[in-house]
């Protein structure tokens, strides 16, 4: 009976204070969590907009810009991901940074069902 | 509720608007809109002040009661997980408001089992939570007053601890639970209910429910016997007190006395005899009811429960049998093992303790009884699966046994057998309305209404199928059944127990 | 960092300890009385491993309420579901990396909120509507509803309308989960859902919301349903 109880309280103690657990198995106690760092292309300084606004806005340019092309059939060079690309040549050490830091899985790209070979993966052309 | 004085609370006399009526039976059980305080003038007769004394109670309703009931109530949620659990986790998403037979038929929303519950609750909430402390009436907490105390009464006594509302709960939260411990609070301050007090009390003297002294039980079993005779011609014996038995059965003190109650006896007596088992009766154990739960009173339901012990001690049976009774088959199958056991001086082979259904129906299987079902064919026979029966116990070896059983046994005996509506059935049954220690007659108005889902689901194979024979495994179902059949229209002699169709189609003698 | 920064980060851990210490504190409770008798509701499950069968069916698909009242599980279900999808899109937050198993969650990740909110607003006007459910219903019944539907309109709100940026939100919470304060995002949507989620965390071990820990611990659904087998021992019970 005691063996039960103390069973259960800690079945819940430790899903509730989880995220403190992992933590602490993650030696970030303290340290603070690893922010993600993206690698800057070497060839250009400036990205098609401000920093800012990518950073905020990327993912609703590339919609706008997917819609534009597959709808209407405008495509433009500015706002391509094809465009991105000839920059950011790394998927790996500039997108995926921060969408797994975040857990964000973006669309774009054929491992999850988008229409996109990324640059680095091995089907590219 | 108007101001009330603590003496109309314990005044006795209930107040009556006019003469009891029943609902008319349309065969329909429609869910009513709700009618605040339509059933808040009922309340039992309250209990005697020596009788109270005697179970330990205070006589009557202490000055510090208030006081003394919160005191009770943090007793019993250290004591009583499901209290604790259901005091706190309902989310009052309204599953059960419908499911009460009291809530279907007197439409008080107090009679909803959420209703009830929320009585005792605001207590909890306004003395045992923070949020009640700090949030007051916004939480729905409320101070223990006299008017919330005399709605208590009313109200946990419109429960008949069914545990309906336990099935249809997200939660599972019982009301039986609930309603048990108002009333060993209620008690604890010296407001208790006249009828289970009595009947409490003649235990304790007695031996039994009704009070029949070793010479009046002596009498009636010999009473049965000769009667068994002088119908058949084959002398049955009904033992009482018989040393190193096979059987003991013990079955509900009104089987010894009331009808249709009796006819189940003289069924139990046919199979034993017929069986050629050795059984016997026991003085000291001469009640399998067990009144201890009703008013969720521990020391009382054990006590009750020892004599049982005592009996077996005493006489040293190989095997205990239960005879048809609701309550007293969960305290028997659920609580027995707990409060009196283990029974390491039975046969372990045989269920510890078995029913009576299970052990009839076992020795149909066997083949060791000869039966003429035609001796019941002018019977069209239902089943009402009691309560307690139904949601607290279990026969044979697999879930649903209590339900199946039955049946196989009616079925055995009897040709001509209709189930009534499925939603009236097995887990789902509803309350006969008499029980929970609601059995008594200055409360009828509560007992009708408790009733009318059965009674509509019975109108139904009445009309359809003929049928004029509900048969029963409950003391108290046959007792309320008989009394609230007139009122509705129905004959008293609808109502009868399984054993009495078993008694009227085992051929005696056919076999040695 | 600035003050309202340090002033939520403190309050986050207030709150986040008055949940996590009162929901085990109250779990401790349910767990430690006593059940001084089998009182499992029949028919039911004759093992522990049927228990367990029996408490998934509660918990996971809510059986009883299924059988019980289509309409208020089909709102009470949804909402569920969508508080789980909710939740579980949120684990991108305490955790780095952001589980990779939970990829998933991308496929509903837009339908979510609604999911949660809709059905909250269903089961408001349930309250409402029925007469029996409306005599039953307290004001803080009410309230924590609206609560939960302000949680969610205004989680809505910073995922497509007044946006946020998930790599801040990300840094803010691991900092606090690290122990090493980081700076809250000066959105204001952001900050009302943060504080209105906090108020929730606060409130839930004090209220109804406990029924989350409690129906482990209902004992007509987690005991199984064998006294003539196994004697049911509690000390109080064998001693009383």
């Amino acid at each position: 009976m005691k063996i039960k109880a103390i069973g259960a309280f800690l079945i819940f103690a430790i899903v509730l204070a989880s995220p403190f657990l992992v933590a602490l198995a993650n030696g970030e106690i303290l340290k603070g969590a690893p922010q993600p760092k993206l690698e800057l292309p070497k060839n250009a300084t400036k990205c098609v907009e401000d920093t800012e606004y990518m950073a905020a806005n990327h993912m609703n340019i590339l919609k706008e810009e997917r819609e534009q092309a597959v709808r209407r059939g405008i495509r433009t060079k500015k706002h391509s991901l094809k465009n991105c690309f000839t920059c950011h040549t790394d998927k790996s050490k500039f997108c995926d940074r921060c969408h797994t830091y975040a857990g964000v899985q973006p669309t774009c790209f054929a491992e999850v069902g988008g229409c996109h070979y990324a640059p680095t993966s091995k089907k590219q052309e | 509720m108007a101001e009330i004085t603590k003496e109309e609370l314990m005044t006795s006399a209930p107040k009556k608007k006019e003469p009891d009526k029943a609902p008319k039976l349309t065969g329909k059980i429609v869910k009513p809109k709700i009618v605040r305080g339509a059933a808040g003038h009922n309340k039992p007769y309250t209990a005697k002040p020596e009788l109270m004394e005697k179970l330990g109670f205070p006589g009557q309703l202490v000055d510090n009661w208030q006081e003394a009931a919160i005191r009770k109530m943090g007793e019993l949620l250290e004591k009583y997980k499901s209290l604790q659990v259901y005091m706190d986790i309902c989310v009052r998403c309204g599953a059960c408001t419908d499911k009460c037979q009291y809530f279907l038929s007197t439409k008080d929303p107090n009679n909803m089992p959420v209703g009830r519950a929320e009585l005792f609750r605001k207590v909890y909430r306004r003395y045992f939570t923070r949020e009640g402390k700090i949030l007051g009436k916004i939480a729905g907490a409320v101070d223990f007053d006299l008017e919330l105390l005399a709605e208590w009464y009313s109200y946990f006594h419109q429960c008949s601890q069914c545990r309906r509302c336990s099935v249809f709960c997200p939660y599972g939260i019982d009301t039986a639970e609930i309603s048990m411990a108002a009333r060993e609070i209620m008690d604890s301050i010296g407001l208790g209910e006249k009828y289970v007090v009595e009947v409490l009390g003649k235990v304790h003297d007695i031996g039994n429910n009704l009070g029949m002294n070793p010479k009046a039980l002596e009498n009636a079993l010999e009473f049965v016997e000769e009667e068994i005779e002088e119908e058949t011609g084959i002398p049955v014996k009904l033992p009482l007190d018989v040393e190193d038995a096979e059987v003991l059965l013990v079955t509900p003190s009104a089987d010894f006395f009331a009808s249709p109650h009796m006819e189940s006896l003289v069924g139990y007596a046919k199979v034993f005899h017929q069986a050629g088992i050795n059984w016997t009766f026991s003085t000291k154990a001469s009640e399998a009811g067990n009144f201890g739960m009703f008013i969720g009173n521990y020391g009382q339901m054990k006590k009750v429960a020892s004599r049982i012990n005592d009996a077996i001690h005493e006489l040293r049976p190989k095997r205990l049998v239960v005879g048809e009774c609701g309550h007293a088959w969960r305290v028997a199958y659920q609580f027995w093992n707990t409060l009196i056991g283990p029974f390491d001086t039975l046969n372990p082979k045989y269920p510890r303790p078995q029913h009576i259904v299970e052990f009839t129906l076992d020795l149909i299987n066997r083949g060791a009884l000869v039966i003429d079902k035609s001796a019941n064919d002018e019977f069209t026979v239902t089943f009402h699966d009691s309560c307690n029966v139904a949601r607290a116990t279990r026969m044979g070896d697999k879930p649903g046994g209590q339900f199946e059983l039955p049946r196989e046994l009616i079925k055995a005996v009897a040709n001509n057998y209709v189930e009534m509506d499925a939603e009236t059935i097995k887990a789902k049954t509803f309350c006969c309305g008499g029980g929970g220690g609601l059995l008594t007659d200055e409360i009828m108005e509560v007992r009708i209404n408790g009733a009318m889902p059965r009674m509509q689901a019975l109108h139904n194979v009445m009309e359809t199928h003929g049928v004029n024979f509900m048969a029963l495994i409950c003391a108290i179902c046959k007792a309320q059944f008989t009394a609230v059949f007139p009122k509705y229209g129905v004959p008293r002699e609808v109502a009868g127990g399984i054993h009495q169709l078993v008694g009227r189609a085992l051929v005696l003698g056919a076999k040695e | 960092m600035n003050g309202i920064s340090l002033f939520y980060i403190a309050f986050a851990y207030v709150a986040v300890a008055i949940f996590i210490i009162g929901f085990l504190a109250r779990v401790w409770k349910y767990a430690k009385t006593p059940s001084p008798l089998n009182i499992t509701l029949t028919p039911g499950p004759t093992s522990t491993t049927g228990v367990v069968y029996r408490m998934v069916q509660e918990v996971g698909f809510f059986k009883s309420l299924f059988y019980s009242n289509r309409i208020i599980w089909l709102g009470g279900y949804i909402m569920h579901l969508g508080l789980a999808l909710v939740l579980i899109k949120h684990f991108r937050f305490f955790f780095t990396p952001a589980p990779a198993s939970l990829a998933w969650i991308t496929t509903f990740e837009a339908y979510a909120g609604f999911i949660f909110l809709a059905p909250l607003l269903f089961l408001f006007a349930l309250r409402l509507i029925t007469d029996r459910t409306y005599y039953i219903s307290l004001i803080t019944d009410y309230g924590i509803l609206a609560l939960l539907m302000l949680i969610a309109a205004t989680g809505i709100l910073t995922k497509y309308y007044v946006r946020t940026d998930i790599i801040d939100v990300k840094a803010f919470v691991m900092g606090i989960v690290s122990f090493s304060p980081a700076a809250m995002p000066m959105d204001f949507i952001f900050i009302l859902h943060f504080t209105l989620v906090m108020l929730l965390l606060i409130y839930f071990p004090f209220s109804k919301l406990m029924h989350a820990g409690g129906i482990f611990f209902s004992p007509t659904r987690n005991q199984a349903d064998d006294p003539r087998e196994v004697r049911h021992v509690t000390p109080w019970a064998v001693k009383g």
